[in-house]
């Protein structure tokens, strides 16, 4: 296949951009439509208490005002829990709009319809919400903690997820073992774009739904199933949206609410976020709480690791469990562990629900296990480098079997670790600090390394290729990108193999009207899965029109062949060829393939990221001096495309690392509710990335690609946590948590501890 | 909603209507209007009023009309006149917030982490306010009264703030967490009047007003060489004068900070500016900051 | 806009892109932001903060960069106001537009417009600004999705090519 994808590998221009840049792209909150209505939700500002009333009558009355609407008027299924083939668990339902019981602020009460969004938001304020306060349980240990106040009390404890992987005993045969007590705070995703929602009645009963989504076939099976009504008579459109990093992939009750409110009132009705609502009301990512510990030989060979891993739910076990399965599977990560003894605990709070943030799991887990290396390399006084190469998988070993039951596909772990640090220089960094630490510098100096494997490209998606007969070729793809350039990957592919101009090639996603089935975006699958999907179907367009050809030809299929230009000839006579547009008037319509491309082991991408950080001790202020990224994502269709994935996930990464924690008091009123309280890194804050690359192919696809969505944000957050640490490590410091703000620093400067303990509040 | 289109007509529509909030470049009203928290019964925008905008000079003190922007205050002259209030207008928010948010409108929010405030308070600045039956001048100590509250009267408006133009060498310094678009963690002004030989201190988001240091300011004044325009001063008398500002220094704490690392820091800054200041030369000119 | 100052309703005209638009019946708390994107049809700026931190909502009033969101639209009045719809004719982009997709300075693309005019009033009014210009200039224009490397990239051949250093 590789010789005829001409097109593969190159930084083609994103056929996307031109509506975005100049603003005539629309999003959800740029949708109109005659006699629309704006919807606003009445959200608990309690974070748990029994709901006493819902008092409707004054806000009804308001002018301007078409309805409101409480859990009672408006009876929906509670939302879709994860993952989907389990028993629901019906004590644990997350409602679309409140009953009985609130569980965190922001949570949806009822809801109110305005003529304008104005006369909605002035109703909402006059909704009655009478809510009875119940003690409040904000940290997941606490909740796990006997009499704590339970969320579900049906359910009889906050401990609604837990699995065992592996078997006691991890430790034994261990001639050392170092521990470590980390939190890996919560943060918020902060789309650009907040969610939002619209939908009307369309012609022939069908209800039509618009959403900031990342998934609009799943978003159709939940507003079918809410609303009763045959996924047929649902039609889901993701218009332009703007970024979703995970948080946009799963089912809102917004969503729910909003589509139930259309099919009710029969009218146009539009919901958008503002962005204080979306920071509460939009799922929150990480939130894990790890107690690690790690046993080695002297001359540190890993023999097993231990772990608990309590991931946070927030409020509702909805989405929560996409990152505790996921830091389960990769909690052994790019290293030779043989033992592993792990406990996953998912635990309820009275706090926004958690779900999948980019990365989902796997910054968790390799924040956790690149913490652990250092922590053995200070213990056995060995380079971290050095334990990191005596531990990594060798190219020999894979597939490989992992401990959590993964799988890995491929991989050279090493090479990506050695050219991360000829790009870094890593020795001169080395002596650079040396001579820093000699000098009675304020200003320390701390190199961070995270050796890195993560999981992608789980399930399947659908894609379809159609040459018409006036050459022009249509992609159908079930994927929904939303920032990715995927159209534009897909073309690529498209047009590389069927050797037509780029420009002919048009892309179809994001309806589930034009598009039969499909998935959609996340989990780093859409490039592999959908790209594989529209190749295959490629494939058999070609297989098609080579035999169309043969019989315009008048010759054998076997002798047939596509030449440079695209057009099929007979080996040999050049000549006499046929285009792929001429050969499908020829047949008399178009010349079309569908594909479902399965990979349900999915590909696991890898790297080496280093971070350089200054650190000012004296008021705790780091600077982040050097990004080093070096990513294995398999074939590479598009370079520009993967660099810029590979740019936003290391900003993630560093900004966790750095800036963000979404942050609650004591009563559960959340503190960070805009974007000057939650202060995500702006361009003032980031160094110029130095990427480089590897290049192992998966062979779980035949274009032998991996995902690179979320790897940034995997090695990039624990790279800069461990530079941090090396930094202040003159002092004693064996661990911080993440963000390192310079209060934070600066107390573990002032009170470090070689315990591997963070000085302070571990979990909040 | 009124748009007066001299100062004379602001004035009598402020006297007319003693509720209404005035608006400048609207980056504190029109975002607590925008969150719903204010609903204000008629408001008067000082837009396009031309006698607050700009800023003069008038004898040995500089004028800065209340409407003067902090993207004006980073421009030369001015800049080189006032430095660490150019400094400081630097760290506030970004390109849109700078070319928006006045003087006027820091001094009337009055927020402990009002970026201009510690300046005015070091360099000893007059707020000059006018209503339709006269104008007084406030010590700026004085005008901000506590958290969030000033000594505006009804019909008042700020008109202008009175600065001296002295050969002084002047220093802003802030901790916040992002490098921009911050809000203050803490932050020192310092201003070093080289006629009165006299070090000042302002310190900005370590109390409910912006505030004074004054026994580090005395130690500071002490060592600071006068004829030669830099400081002298041993590690040992530098960490005492870190210490004194981060007594004077009244924090709290909230989700933000401690009210223990924001004393720690303003003492950091406050040593640190007080090492880099630099007097200029009679001509104006400075020697390059370390 | 959630918020509203409660008085009359309001007529006036703006200037947006060399266009005269009557608002008639708006609230005087209006943003301008609201008025653009609900009042006069033009969606291009976004609302993504409400609180002049993103930039999302980047317009020129009378030249100068502002959050668009902050501006009380009745205070707009017979000013000039320039959107990301007035940078480039119909079906055209700018330099900056195109140095963008040559770039790969967009993802998603909802920062894009507010981004795109920033970038357009730094290199007017600094033709070859550092590094740390930039990145300063551009710092009130948050972008989640590209680390903003990409988008420096595209600056830096815009002030190139307008320099004559590229061709």
């Amino acid at each position: 296949m590789a010789s005829s994808v001409t097109l593969l590998g190159h930084a083609v221009e994103r056929s996307e951009d031109p509506p975005l840049l100049t603003g005539s792209a629309r999003f959800v909150a740029d949708l109109d439509r005659p006699g629309m209505l704006h919807a606003v939700f009445v959200r608990s500002q309690v974070a748990h208490g029994l709901l006493r009333s819902v008092e409707v009558a004054e806000a009804a009355a308001m002018p301007g005002v078409v309805a409101v609407f409480t859990a009672s008027d408006l009876p929906l299924a509670d939302l879709p829990e994860w993952p989907r083939g389990e028993p629901p668990r019906a004590e644990l339902g997350r409602p679309c709009l409140a009953r009985e019981r609130v569980r965190f602020v922001g949570e949806a009460v009822a809801v109110v319809v305005g003529s304008t969004l104005s006369a909605a938001v002035d109703a909402a304020e006059a909704v009655t919400v009478d809510i009875e306060p119940l003690p409040t349980v904000l940290d997941p240990l606490d909740a796990l903690a006997e009499r704590a106040p339970l969320l579900f009390p049906e359910h009889g404890s906050n401990e609604v997820l837990r699995q065992l992987t592996g078997a006691a005993g991890a430790l034994d045969g261990s001639e050392v073992v170092v521990r470590g007590h980390f939190y890996n705070q919560r943060v918020a995703p902060c789309p650009l774009e907040p969610n939002g929602a619209a939908a009307w009645p369309a012609a022939g009963g069908r209800l039509d739904c618009f959403a900031s989504t990342q998934a609009p076939f799943r978003l159709r099976a939940a507003i079918a199933l809410a609303l009763g009504r045959p996924e047929e008579t649902v039609r889901v459109v993701a218009p332009a949206v703007g970024g979703g990093f995970g948080a946009k992939g799963g089912v809102y009750p917004e969503q729910l609410v909003t589509a139930a409110l259309a099919e009710r009132l029969g009218q146009p009705v539009r919901f958008v976020e503002t962005r204080s609502e979306n920071m509460l009301a939009m799922c929150h990512g990480r939130g894990q709480v790890q107690e690690v510990a790690l046993g080695a030989r002297r001359d540190g060979t890993i023999v097993g690791l231990e772990a608990t891993m309590v991931t946070e739910m927030g409020a509702y076990c909805w989405r929560g469990p996409v990152p505790f399965s996921t830091s389960r599977i990769m909690a052994t990560g790019p290293y030779r562990i043989p033992k592993l003894s792990l406990t996953s605990i998912g635990a309820v709070t009275n706090t926004t629900p958690i779900g999948p943030y980019r990365g989902a799991g796997r910054p968790e887990a390799t924040a956790m296990l690149e913490r652990m290396i250092e922590l053995l390399a200070a213990e056995l006084d060995l380079d971290s480098v050095e334990v990191r190469r005596r531990n990594l998988l060798a190219p020999s070993e894979f597939p490989y079997a992992a401990p959590s039951g993964a799988s890995y596909d491929s991989g050279d772990y090493s090479a990506a670790l050695a050219k991360a640090l000829a790009l870094l220089g890593y020795e001169q960094v080395r002596a650079e600090q040396a001579d820093r630490r000699q000098s009675s510098c304020a200003t320390e100096l701390g190199v961070g390394i995270a050796t890195f494997v993560e999981i992608s490209g789980s399930g399947s998606e659908y894609g379809a290729v159609r040459v018409e007969p006036g050459g022009s070729v249509v992609v159908l793809t079930g994927s929904s990108p939303h920032g990715q350039g995927l159209a534009t990957t897909l073309t690529q592919i498209a047009a590389g193999m069927l050797k037509v101009p780029i420009s002919t090639v048009s892309v179809v996603h994001s309806d589930t009207a034009l598009v039969p089935r499909g998935v959609g975006t996340f989990g780093s699958r859409s490039g592999q899965l959908a790209g594989n999907a529209v190749a295959h179907a490629v494939e058999e367009v070609l297989e098609k029109a080579r035999e169309l050809a043969a019989v315009e030809l008048e010759a054998d299929p076997d002798d047939v062949v596509q030449l440079e230009d695209g057009s099929f000839a007979v080996a040999g006579v050049p000549s006499i060829s046929l285009g792929l547009a001429e050969l499908a008037r020829r047949a008399g319509g178009p010349i079309g393939a569908e594909w479902d491309f399965a990979q349900e082991s999915g590909t696991y991408p890898f790297g080496t990221h280093i971070a350089v950080v200054e650190v000012d001790t004296e008021t705790g202020k780091v600077e982040l001096r050097r990004l080093v990224a070096v990513d294995d994502c398999g074939r590479v269709v598009n370079p520009k495309i993967v660099a810029g994935q590979v740019h936003g996930g290391v900003a993630q990464g560093i900004a966790q690392a750095l800036f963000e924690a979404v942050r609650y008091d004591e009563s559960g009123n959340p503190l960070t509710t805009n974007l000057a309280d939650y202060a995500f890194p702006s361009a003032a804050e980031m160094p110029a990335f130095e990427l480089g690359e590897t290049e192992t192919p998966s062979p779980r696809n035949p274009l032998g690609m991996k995902g690179i969505g979320e790897s940034g944000a995997v090695g990039a957050a624990a790279a800069v946590q461990n530079a941090v640490v090396d930094a202040l490590s003159p002092y004693g410091v064996l661990h911080l948590d993440m963000p390192a703000d310079p209060e934070r620093v600066w107390r573990a400067v002032h009170e470090g501890r070689r315990d591997g303990q963070d000085p302070f509040s571990s979990s909040s | 909603m009124l748009v007066p289109a001299s100062l004379d007509e602001l004035l009598a529509s402020v006297a007319a209507d003693t509720r209404a909030d005035l608006i400048a470049g609207g980056t504190d009203l029109m975002v607590e209007v925008n969150f719903g928290r204010r609903s204000p019964e008629s408001v008067i925008s000082v837009a396009l009023v031309p006698e607050l905008k700009s800023w003069y000079r008038s004898g040995d003190e500089v004028i800065l009309n209340a409407a003067l922007t902090y993207s004006e205050m980073m421009r030369p002259p001015l800049c080189e006149l006032l430095p660490a209030l150019a400094q400081a207008a630097r760290t506030v928010g970004s390109p849109q917030i700078r070319n928006a948010g006045t003087i006027g409108g820091n001094l009337a929010t009055a927020s402990p982490a009002g970026d201009t405030l510690p300046v005015l308070a070091a360099l000893e600045a007059t707020v000059v306010l006018e209503s339709a039956e006269g104008g007084r001048a406030v010590p700026v100590g004085e005008f901000i009264v506590s958290v969030k509250r000033t000594s505006l009267a009804p019909g008042e408006i700020i008109r202008s703030v009175r600065v001296p133009a002295r050969r002084a060498a002047q220093e802003f310094l802030k901790v916040g967490t992002r490098n921009a678009m911050v809000i203050a963690v803490c932050s020192v002004a310092l201003v070093a009047d080289a006629e009165r030989r006299e070090v000042h201190l302002g310190l900005g988001s370590v109390g409910p007003v912006p505030l004074r240091a004054p026994r580090a300011e005395e130690l500071a004044t002490s060592l600071f060489d006068w004829d030669e325009g830099v400081p002298r001063a041993s590690e040992k008398e530098l960490a005492r004068l870190a210490e004194l500002a981060s007594e004077a220094a009244r924090p709290i704490d909230d989700h933000r900070s401690t009210a223990r690392y924001r004393r720690h820091a303003v003492g950091v800054c406050a040593r640190r500016a007080f090492e880099r200041a630099r007097l200029p030369d009679a001509t104006g000119r400075r020697s390059v900051t370390p | 806009m959630t918020g509203a100052i409660a008085s009359a309703e309001l007529s006036y005209e703006l200037v947006v892109n060399g266009r005269h638009h009557d608002v008639n019946g708006a609230l005087a708390g209006e943003s301008l932001l609201y008025v653009l994107r609900n009042r006069l049809g033009l969606p291009g700026s976004k609302n993504a903060c409400e609180q002049g931190e993103c930039g999302s909502c980047s317009v020129l009033v009378d030249g100068v960069l502002v959050c668009a969101c902050l501006v009380l639209a009745a205070t707009a009045v017979g000013r000039e106001i320039v959107t990301v719809e007035g940078l480039a004719g119909p079906g055209e982009l700018s330099d900056v537009q195109e140095a963008f997709v040559e770039n790969g300075a967009v993802q998603c693309g909802f920062c894009t417009p507010g981004l795109v005019v920033a970038v357009h009033d730094l290199l007017g009014r600094l033709p070859d600004p550092s590094e740390l210009e930039i990145r300063e200039a551009i710092s009130g224009n948050l972008c989640r999705c590209t680390g903003y490397g990409r988008i420096l990239a595209a600056i830096d051949e815009v002030r190139r090519r307008r320099l004559g250093e590229l061709p």
